[in-house]
């Protein structure tokens, strides 16, 4: 083995490991004694500032590119691959995480402060291996690290009953989807002998795979996936996890989390999908799950009182939308699914860091009335909510409008012709568009707490801190600019996905 | 250049005030009343420069390369149909401030959102482009929202959501049918003009699919069983939405059933005309009737809306040349006649009277005599009499529907019924309103007159109505060459069906 080469690779993830080691020492030594705010700050800082080097680094490496001693592209069977695409998302990943911890850092829950930001480090650490991997065991791996460190996470708020209790059944839950996950890698790998995705592919094409055992093992995986980005029926945890976990990590299990799983999902299934034996079924599966999703978490979002149940059931529905463009098991499909991953996980933690820093002086779950009569002391805060609401509801111009556009289309340009209704996807399409409709009412609902009701909120102004107003900023000028000019992604990922 | 200017300065404007603090009120009103007149000074400035000679063609066109992954430009353009439709979205939007004069409640944000609906509503009519047209089609659906919802009476947050709902609804059914198109097409754009000249529809592709993009835009025409929203809608809002959803967003989806669901699926239309034909004499008729049991004098007037949209969907169901003209016309001149009447009712009436019930009032004519016979000069514009736009309008679509073979005998009766209607309720209610007497407040008392601001309003909004009644070439002189090749299309669509 050269173990130079794995330097070279994972040169940026060290700085991020270094990071939270020097996190958590001087928390424990220096800073020992020192109130919480102090703490969290210094801690705050370290790890910003680890996972900035690391982001510049990834930068780096994508900038370089291909062919540059510096950057190999991959190292052992796909195990971690840098391409354009990986090295994009992995960066866009670090850069969601930094954001994360400029929200966390005034809202940490009790004193375990280091290690608090240390886990949201290891999760993140987690994602940018699940993203670059192409590799069904590091895949496994990376999933656990993401997933350990988000049970722990969940359950943060451990004087809180709530919280443990949602960390206990996000635990159990993710067990039983990493059993799903593991026994369907091991019979993907019994059928065609290979672990290193491309090597699958290769198998399948060649044709000669028990069909059975291909059957369960891609079964097993899907549901194994499907856990993780929370489509119905496998969301059961999402909204007591969204709601009792605190805010940022709530945010950071919707954004980061869904990214780094459908990005994992297009680079196993993509290929898959397109070839294999059992395609129809898959996307007859798959139809199925995005159907449930779009239904289940409109309709159960309609009911909620809580902001970030809602969001939860949102999410759900919004697994649904992403699974619209899977399902076109096309090129342009896949892209639409990143897409929509992207513009979603911007929007959404946008939308979580606002309900995080208008809720934290509550002291308990923040209700939509909680927010009446926002516009009249926090004007900012309230535009920007909207834009971020609107983008989850497909307005335009915000990206959330072009992101669905372009799933409908990959998803009925996979089958254009029209002889009857039931052909093609345009009844899926269909279905999507009545739900949008349906879930345009419950963003409104919420956006008329924010902007219409003419009560006076009692708290007083809330004073944003310089990163956390420029974070939002960044973030609607992002959720905006995507959609007037969504080329500017959509070639990139075009880009990634013809790189051999 | 000059067309696209109408759309920048609305979203400027709907940036720029606001940010402005809300207490600057009176600067915010006038800034506001500035964007108006520039917009309807920038619409007037296309309709002298258009050219009279390439009618058929779209002139004043920008075309920039926008997002290739779906085939979509930023491409926008204009005929004598849009010109029309700018002028009356300028008109509106001018008189709309004026009638909104006193707003002092967050006049910043309202504004905002005014000029944010006023701007998609601009957008639709310039987009030469189908993801351009229909991205500013659902621009203009969250604003209205707003508007009603904040500044809206009675149940206004149940009203804002369900238009909101329909209008939304109704993109969503036209967008399927849009992305039918793309496919459809075989050629894999929205251009519209590229989808006119060389878009291969098959008759059958047209059949199924020019159902799915009318009733689309229809919903938002208040295409009858659909119209639910619109009555509900107007009546909650505040006078200046009031008058924009009547005057000006009905007509983006009678302008997206004309551009695109006629304009591309010609054979489509040709097969569904009697049907259409039906639904919109239902529409006369059935608005006419409601609007005659009602007692609050808005939801009147809301429903003489339905009544008179649905003139302009039988002008488009007679698929011939007076026809077509007929309904574009009906369109500018309800535009303006709508837009009055909501103005004198919503406003000025009520905020003389404080109420909408018509068993309220009591002997207006003598103790509001300006408003009262304005109000009557313009009831009977609406009612269709000689010299008033809606007379010409009218008269051409009846024309039309009488020309078009494949109407039955009983549309043409229920049309007539439905123009007896009109008479019925318009005078009904002008007698009710203005020259009853009402035995729970005796008062004589005469109310303030007419403000400048109202006063200017009216007189300008009843002077257009009646120009374009006496001079209807103003007007059908654009209309009739923009119209050309849509009714070329039908023609050969006519052959080809039978």
């Amino acid at each position: 083995m050269d173990y130079t080469q794995l330097l070279l690779v994972t040169w940026p993830d060290l700085i991020v490991v270094l990071g939270v080691f020097a996190a958590l020492s001087v928390d424990y030594t220096r800073y020992k004694n020192s109130p919480i705010e102090i703490r969290s700050d210094k801690v705050a800082m370290i790890t910003s500032l680890s996972l900035l080097l690391a982001l510049a680094g990834v930068v780096w490496q994508l900038i370089l590119g291909e062919g540059s001693p510096g950057v190999p592209a991959g190292i052992w069977e796909g195990q971690i691959v840098l391409t354009p695409l990986t090295l994009g998302f992995k960066a866009l990943v670090f850069a969601l995480a930094l954001f994360i911890l400029q929200f966390a850092r005034s809202q940490v829950p009790n004193q375990h402060v280091s290690e608090y930001f240390g886990l949201i480090l290891l999760s993140t650490l987690g994602m940018g291996f699940l993203i670059t991997t192409q590799n069904l065991l590091m895949l496994f791996i990376s999933i656990e690290l993401i997933s350990i460190s988000l049970y722990g996470l969940t359950a943060f708020q451990n004087s809180q009953r709530f919280s443990v209790e949602a960390g206990i059944k996000y635990f159990a839950i993710g067990g039983v989807s990493s059993a799903f996950l593991l026994f369907g890698i091991s019979y993907l790998y019994g059928a065609t002998n290979a672990l290193a995705f491309d090597a699958i592919v290769a198998a399948l094409n060649n044709g000669a795979v028990p069909s059975g055992y291909l059957w369960i093992g891609s079964a097993f995986l899907l549901v194994g996936l499907g856990f993780k980005i929370a489509a119905v029926p496998f969301h059961l945890w999402a909204p007591d996890v969204y709601q009792c976990a605190p805010v940022p990590v709530a945010a950071w299990i919707a954004t980061g989390s869904k990214i780094a799983s459908f990005f994992v999902l297009v680079q196993l299934f993509g290929p898959v999908l397109q070839i294999s034996v059992h395609r129809n079924t898959l996307i007859i599966g798959i139809v199925l799950i995005s159907l449930l999703s779009m239904a289940l978490g409109n309709i159960g979002a309609l009911r909620q009182t809580c902001v970030k149940r809602l969001l939860a059931y949102s999410s759900i529905a919004h697994a649904g939308y992403i699974l619209i463009g899977f399902i076109a098991a096309s090129r342009e499909g896949n892209v639409s699914v990143l897409f929509y991953s992207v513009v979603y996980a911007a929007a959404t933690l946008g939308a979580f860091a606002i309900i995080g820093i208008l809720s934290h002086r509550l002291g308990r779950e923040a209700l939509i009335k909680d927010f009446n009569g926002c516009w009249k002391k926090n004007p900012g805060l309230s535009l920007l909510f909207m834009i971020f609401i609107l983008s989850l509801a497909g307005i335009p111009p915000l990206s959330g409008f072009f992101g669905k556009f372009y799933l409908f289309m990959a998803a009925i340009g996979s089958r254009p012709e029209i002889a009857g209704w039931s052909d093609g996807f345009y009844w899926l399409v269909a279905v999507a568009l009545l739900m949008s409709a349906v879930s345009l009412f419950y963003y409104i609902m919420v956006l008329k707490a924010f902007l219409v009701s003419n009560e006076s909120p009692s708290p007083s102004p809330i004073k944003l801190s310089k990163v956390e107003g420029t974070g939002l900023v960044i973030l609607a000028l992002l959720v905006l600019g995507l959609g007037i000019l969504p080329m500017v992604l959509v070639d990139f990922i075009n880009y990634g996905f013809s790189y051999p | 250049m000059t067309a696209l200017l109408t759309v920048i300065i609305s979203y400027l404007a709907a940036v720029v005030l606001g940010i402005i603090p809300g207490r600057h009120y009176r600067l915010i009103r006038g800034l506001a009343l500035v964007t108006g007149l520039s917009t309807l000074a920038v619409s007037l400035v296309c309709y002298g420069q258009f050219r009279l000679g390439e009618g058929g063609t779209f002139q004043n066109v920008i075309e920039l390369p926008w997002i290739p992954a779906i085939g979509a430009e930023f491409k926008v353009g204009v005929d004598g149909l849009s010109i029309s439709l700018l002028m009356l979205t300028g008109l509106v939007a001018v008189c709309g401030v004026l009638f909104t004069w006193t707003l002092r409640e967050r006049a910043n944000q309202f504004y905002a959102y005014y000029f944010a609906l006023i701007g998609g509503v601009f957008g639709v009519f310039l987009s030469l482009d189908l993801f351009l047209l229909f991205v500013f089609y659902e621009l203009a659906i969250v604003p209205k929202y707003f508007i009603i919802a904040i500044w809206g009476s009675g149940r206004k947050t149940y009203a804002a959501m369900k238009l909101v709902l329909f209008s939304f609804v109704g993109s969503a059914v036209a967008l399927l049918g849009l992305i039918a198109i793309y496919y459809g097409s075989g050629q894999h754009t929205f251009d519209l003009v590229q989808l006119m000249h060389s878009g291969e529809f098959s008759p059958k592709f047209q059949i199924v699919v020019f159902p799915v993009l009318f009733v689309g835009f229809g919903i938002l025409a208040g295409m009858w069983p659909f119209h639910t929203w619109a009555p509900t809608g107007h009546v909650a809002a505040p006078t200046a939405a009031s008058m924009l959803l009547a005057g000006v967003v009905m007509k983006l989806g009678a302008y997206g059933c004309l551009r695109v669901a006629i304009g591309l699926l010609p054979e489509g239309a040709v097969y569904w005309a009697p049907v259409v034909g039906w639904i919109a004499v239902i529409n006369i008729v059935y608005g006419a009737l409601i609007a005659l049991v009602q007692t609050d004098f808005k939801y009147v007037i809301g429903y003489s809306s339905v009544s008179h949209m649905g003139f302009v969907l039988l002008g488009l169901a007679t698929l011939n040349e007076v026809g077509l003209v007929g309904a574009s016309l009906q369109m500018f001149s309800h535009g303006v006649i709508g837009a009055l009447l909501f103005a004198l009712v919503g406003s000025v009436v009520y905020s003389r009277t404080r109420s909408r019930q018509l068993g309220d009032f009591h002997n207006l004519v003598q103790r509001m005599p300006g408003i009262c016979w304005t109000f009557v000069a313009a009831g009977l514009a609406s009612m269709g009499l000689p010299g008033f736009s809606g007379f010409v309008a009218e008269l051409h679509v009846l024309i039309g529907a009488w020309n078009q073979d494949r109407f039955s005998i009983w549309i043409m009766v229920m049309a007539g019924i439905g123009v007896l209607a009109t008479f019925a309720y318009t005078l009904v209610k002008i007698h009710e309103a203005f020259f009853g007497k009402s035995s729970a407040s005796a008062s004589d008392e005469p109310y303030a007159p007419m403000t400048l601001a109202e006063k200017i309003g009216c007189g300008l909004l009843l002077s257009i109505a009646t120009v374009i009644g006496i001079y209807p070439p103003l007007l059908t002189s654009i209309l009739e060459p923009s119209l050309a090749p849509i009714l070329e299309a039908l023609a050969a669509a006519g052959k080809e069906v039978f």
